[in-house]
């Protein structure tokens, strides 16, 4: 009887660990990323309103995601991910701010320091990056620069051209310029944050990392420091490993209004913090739901 | 000797050796521990949030003046002796001016000092050859990518120079002095 038993609990085992070991491999085929972003009904349905009112063509997605996937192919960039920061940013559309005074422009809300960091700084965090952008701006090279050309009709008073002409290979404003420097900017992120847990020995999924660079992007990699280190402090090394392990934990910090602001009253006065604050929870909320595969 | 020996020999007769193994394990225990929450100690000290003393203060406008006479030597000198006095006291500034002003008091774990060596150290020297060298447009050229450096790692893509930390913006005030070659 015992014996028997014994066979009922191993077989019972086996099966565990078989259907564990294929919830591994399918997780580690799609990882914590949908293939099909936007992930969530809001953008879904914001996609087709924004195809409804012409502002945005299926054409125009197709083209944006061919990009991505270079980006992917190229820098290791999650698709789903810079889709879904991207979207955030701009909603894809190319030339957001060109003709104001708004600092942040293009589809990646690229600031003037941001393509500093792009053109002076190319390889400091990535020694790649130097060679994909040239490949992507041949025969052109670095510097990029935020040059918008416009036609005659453009400039014309009360002129119903509204579509501008191609753009300048070295212009932000032209899509997949802007696509692959935004790429390289996130990339960058992510390489910083990996850079100082590797040299502090500290283990974490590459996949979760890419959420912080995420936040990393538009608030700054300091941001994702401070909180990670303040957890350390508070919760200890089992809850670091938590947060650079799961995507709920991930999520959960990222999103959670009471531990940021906790964290980064070391840098800002409650005014700028509050406002930031506000900012990096839309931002993430909005991305983790639109490129998570379950969150 | 012989004594020492009967003594010893003694002590590990019977249950005696099981009392000897628990305070062994016992010293382990506090040695292991000691080093676990000396670590956690020097990590709070510098992470619990700490704004900036009145002491601190001073120093960096010490350091601000300094910078106007356009002496880098005197400036280094200045700043690594804020560093040296803080180290030797086993004192730690505020979080913010440790990663700008006093990059050797950042904790061993601090996951701020790849950015303070890896990035601002690297742009501060080529800032100091630009200037040494009294090379104009190169200095620019290199303030410019150490303000890029920092905006960037305080506030991504967004970066409103506005919004930098307090200290951060006394960092780039103090080196911008540097771009001025002439008098």
């Amino acid at each position: 009887m015992i014996s028997s038993l014994l066979r009922h609990i191993s077989k019972l085992c086996l099966i565990v660990i078989f259907l564990t070991s294929c919830d591994r491999d399918s997780s580690d085929h799609n990882g914590i990323f949908t293939k099909r972003p936007p992930n969530s009904k809001e953008l879904k349905a914001e996609v087709q309103y924004l195809a409804l009112i012409k502002k945005l063509t299926k054409s125009e997605i197709t083209f944006i995601e061919t990009q991505l996937d270079k980006v992917q192919d190229t820098l290791g960039v999650p698709k789903a991910l810079l889709w879904c920061v991207l979207f955030q940013e701009s909603r894809f559309d190319p030339f957001m701010n060109a003709f104001t005074d708004a600092p942040a422009k293009g589809i990646g809300q690229f600031t003037g320091s941001a393509l500093d960091e792009i053109n002076f700084d190319t390889d400091i965090y990535d020694s790649r990056t130097s060679a994909i952008l040239q490949a992507q701006l041949k025969p052109k090279n670095l510097p990029l620069d935020f040059t918008i050309k416009t036609s005659p009709l453009n400039r014309m008073p009360g002129s119903i051209e509204k579509r501008l002409p191609p753009q300048p290979l070295t212009s932000y404003f032209r899509a997949s310029t802007a696509i692959f420097a935004s790429g390289a900017y996130l990339n960058n992120r992510y390489q910083q944050l990996k850079s100082a847990l590797d040299h502090q020995g500290i283990s974490y999924d590459p996949q979760i990392l890419w959420l912080y660079a995420a936040a990393a992007y538009n608030k700054g990699s300091r941001t994702v420091f401070l909180l990670l280190t303040h957890e350390y402090m508070s919760h200890g090394e089992g809850a670091l490993r938590d947060l650079l392990s799961d995507p709920k934990a991930a999520y959960s910090l990222l999103t959670h209004q009471k531990r940021l602001d906790l964290t980064l009253k070391e840098i800002w006065t409650k005014k700028t913090r509050t406002k930031y604050i506000d900012e990096l929870l839309r931002n993430m909320e909005v991305i983790s739901s639109c490129s998570l595969s379950s969150t | 000797m012989n004594k020492i020996t009967q003594t010893f020999k003694k002590l590990l007769r019977g249950d005696r050796i099981f009392i000897l193994i628990f305070i062994l394990f016992d010293l382990f225990l506090i040695i292991v521990a000691r080093r676990y929450f000396q670590s956690l100690v020097d990590l709070t000290s510098q992470t619990t949030i700490k704004n900036p003393t009145e002491q601190e203060r001073q120093a960096i406008q010490e350091l601000e003046t300094l910078a106007t006479t356009r002496s880098w030597k005197t400036l280094e000198d200045a700043r690594f002796e804020q560093a040296s006095h803080y180290l030797q006291l086993n004192l730690k500034p505020s979080p913010g001016n440790a990663l700008y002003f006093y990059p050797e008091t950042l904790p061993d774990k601090s996951l701020e000092k790849e950015f303070a060596y890896g990035q601002l150290k690297p742009g501060i020297e080529g800032l100091r050859k630009a200037y040494q060298n009294k090379k104009e447009q190169e200095a620019s050229q290199a303030y410019r990518k150490l303000k890029s450096r920092v905006e960037n790692y305080e506030l991504g893509i967004s970066a409103n120079p506005d919004d930098l930390s307090d200290e951060a913006k006394r960092f780039l005030k103090l080196y911008e002095e540097f771009t001025k070659l002439s008098p």
